[in-house]
């Protein structure tokens, strides 16, 4: 069954929420002590269950565990997600010293599938998780501005670094399906550097490689934040048959032009709405959203991007019980 | 003139100016060519004409600021008209780096700078591309830059402004989660600047003008070119008592 498939018919929206590290302060647990143990990590997906009620049952993201497991130097802030802090890959040379890892003993990988596993095996939910795609990792481990640059200058260099990425992301993304994640979300963030012409050479046809691998009933998603509204129709030709957008995207005016078989998913804002509202405030533009989207079947609730840590909980609490509405009653 | 063929033919209009009589002179199709340089990404045409240019006798400070800075002027055009993107502005400053580095002896006294620019990364946020790409702009606009890097403490932003007396305070944050120290440098640096008033703008991909103005700063911009026009509207603009 197609993603847009397992949406229709139901009598209110299903609901996706990426709630970041939102949930650790209800625990008393650090990032690390979640990542570091595969059953406070339970604890944790249980706990956000129990409290937002999902249509999904999520693990704490882990955009980073590729660079992690590649052992780039990194800053591990407590609470909110560790960060690359130095970009070794200066050109070919440096690029060989790093091999694929093996999900099944590098770094945090066999940790982390772990808790994946656990949390898949505790819910009859769909297990939906985020990993980072080729292009971002290259950004990652060469720098933003340095393969910006070599895209231009270095454009060999460049094939050379994605073709080492996409191996890294196709390995783990076919470890964390076989760890029993249904719905995985590829984010692309540094995409929106490209062009729409680069985006397809560099990004679109990659994350198709990879989406081909999938088995059938795994849901293939996209996420870019930012304006992606000039990238839009060559997100759509990668493949991928969700789209997970940002808050500044005006889903109302996008939603047309978004195939039927292809979900739109998103977006309410994480900041401005979630972490700076009232709870009734919250409810009021998740009702709004929902409202403004109720033409469109192939529509999921989520947000626009990860939530602060900080965000308070009784407003994810506003935002999923409002997002629980039936569509009879919007 | 080889340079002016070499980018008619490459497609670019150039912009050579004329003299008083109407005449093209020598020295405006140079700096034409310095500014079309900029913009077809060629640091060895660059580099070729800034050479010429010294030779001509065209004062540096005229090549910088009517040849490559203009070039960059133009790469900020394209880059809001969805022509160019990331990769092609950042090798566009490329290519002035190499003329400035050949005009950089000739300039013989300092150029007063449009004004002084403490930018970096807000703590917890490692992502500069950024704010690379708005310090490079604003510096080929004529701005002093102070790169404080990435992933910033709030205190860093404070007493660099201070000692630097910096006009303007610009904030970079590449995810929801550390947009949040930008209010904590604007609350800080308003204690602390009691002597006179700085300027303080942000950006970054989730950033949007409305919590710009909740949280109190001066300006917010959407891309680099953006920046910088704000940053010289605001320069512009009267001190604030």
């Amino acid at each position: 069954m197609r993603l847009h498939e397992y949406l229709m018919g139901r009598q209110r929206r299903l609901c996706f929420p990426w709630t970041g590290a939102a949930g650790l302060s209800r625990l008393g647990y650090t990032l690390h002590d979640v990542y570091r143990d595969p059953h406070k990590h339970l604890r944790l997906a249980k706990e956000m269950d129990r409290l937002l009620q999902a249509d999904f049952v999520y693990p704490l993201d882990y955009g980073r565990i590729y660079a992690e497991a590649l052992g780039l130097p990194m800053l591990r802030p407590d609470h909110d997600f560790p960060s690359v802090l130095d970009h070794p890959v200066r050109d070919r040379e440096t690029l060989a010293q790093f091999t694929v890892p093996d999900p099944a003993v590098s770094g945090p990988m066999p940790t982390y599938l772990e808790a994946l596993h656990l949390i898949a095996e505790s819910s009859e939910k769909p297990l939906a998780l985020s990993i980072s795609g080729p292009f971002t990792l290259g950004v990652l481990l060469v720098g933003a501005e340095a393969f910006a640059r070599a895209i231009i200058k270095d454009p060999l260099f460049v094939e050379d670094v994605l073709d080492f990425t996409n191996a890294v992301v196709g390995r783990y993304a076919t470890a964390v399906v076989a760890a029993g994640a249904r719905f995985l979300c590829i984010g692309e963030p540094a995409a929106v550097l490209l062009s729409p012409e680069r985006f397809r050479i560099l990004v679109g046809e990659r994350l198709r490689a990879i989406y081909d691998r999938f088995p059938t009933d795994v849901w293939r998603v996209l996420h870019i934040c930012g304006n992606t509204n000039y990238l839009v129709q060559e997100m759509l030709a990668c493949g991928a048959e969700g789209l997970s957008l940002d808050q500044v995207m005006d889903f109302p005016t996008l939603a047309p032009i978004i195939p039927s078989e292809v979900v739109l998913i998103g977006n309410l804002d994480p900041v401005q709405v979630l972490r700076e509202f009232d709870p009734p405030a919250v409810t009021e533009h998740t009702l709004a959203l929902l409202r403004a989207m109720r033409p469109f079947p192939n529509y999921l609730f989520s947000f626009g991007c990860d939530c602060a840590y900080d965000t308070p909980m009784e407003n994810l609490i506003a935002a999923m019980e409002a997002a629980r509405t039936p569509l009879s009653d919007l | 003139m080889s340079s002016e063929s070499r980018y008619h033919n490459n497609g670019i209009v150039n912009k050579a100016g004329r003299d008083a009589s109407g005449e093209v002179s020598q020295q405006s199709i140079i700096l034409a060519a310095l500014a079309d340089a900029v913009v077809c990404m060629d640091e060895e045409a660059s580099a070729a004409l800034s050479r010429q240019a010294l030779a001509e006798g065209i004062p540096a400070e005229k090549a910088l600021d009517q040849g490559l800075a203009l070039g960059m002027e133009r790469a900020g055009e394209l880059f809001d008209r969805g022509e160019y993107f990331v990769p092609e502005v950042v090798v566009c400053a490329d290519a002035l780096y190499a003329g400035l580095e050949v005009l950089r002896p000739a300039l013989l006294k300092v150029t007063r700078p449009k004004g002084r620019v403490v930018i970096g990364v807000v703590a917890g946020d490692t992502h500069d591309i950024g704010k690379n790409l708005v310090a490079m702009m604003l510096n080929a606009a004529g701005f002093e830059i102070h790169d404080l890097g990435r992933n910033v403490p709030t205190h860093l932003f404070i007493s660099q402004a201070l000692d630097v007396d910096a006009d303007i305070v610009a904030l970079s944050a590449l995810v929801t989660t550390t947009m949040q120290n930008m209010p904590l440098v604007i609350n800080q640096l308003r204690e602390a600047s009691v002597d006179r008033y700085r300027y303080v703008i942000v950006g970054g991909a989730p950033v949007s003008q409305s919590f710009a103005d909740r949280i109190g700063a001066d300006g917010y911009a959407e891309n680099a070119p953006a920046a910088v026009r704000l940053a010289r509207r605001l320069i512009d603009r009267e001190a604030r008592p």
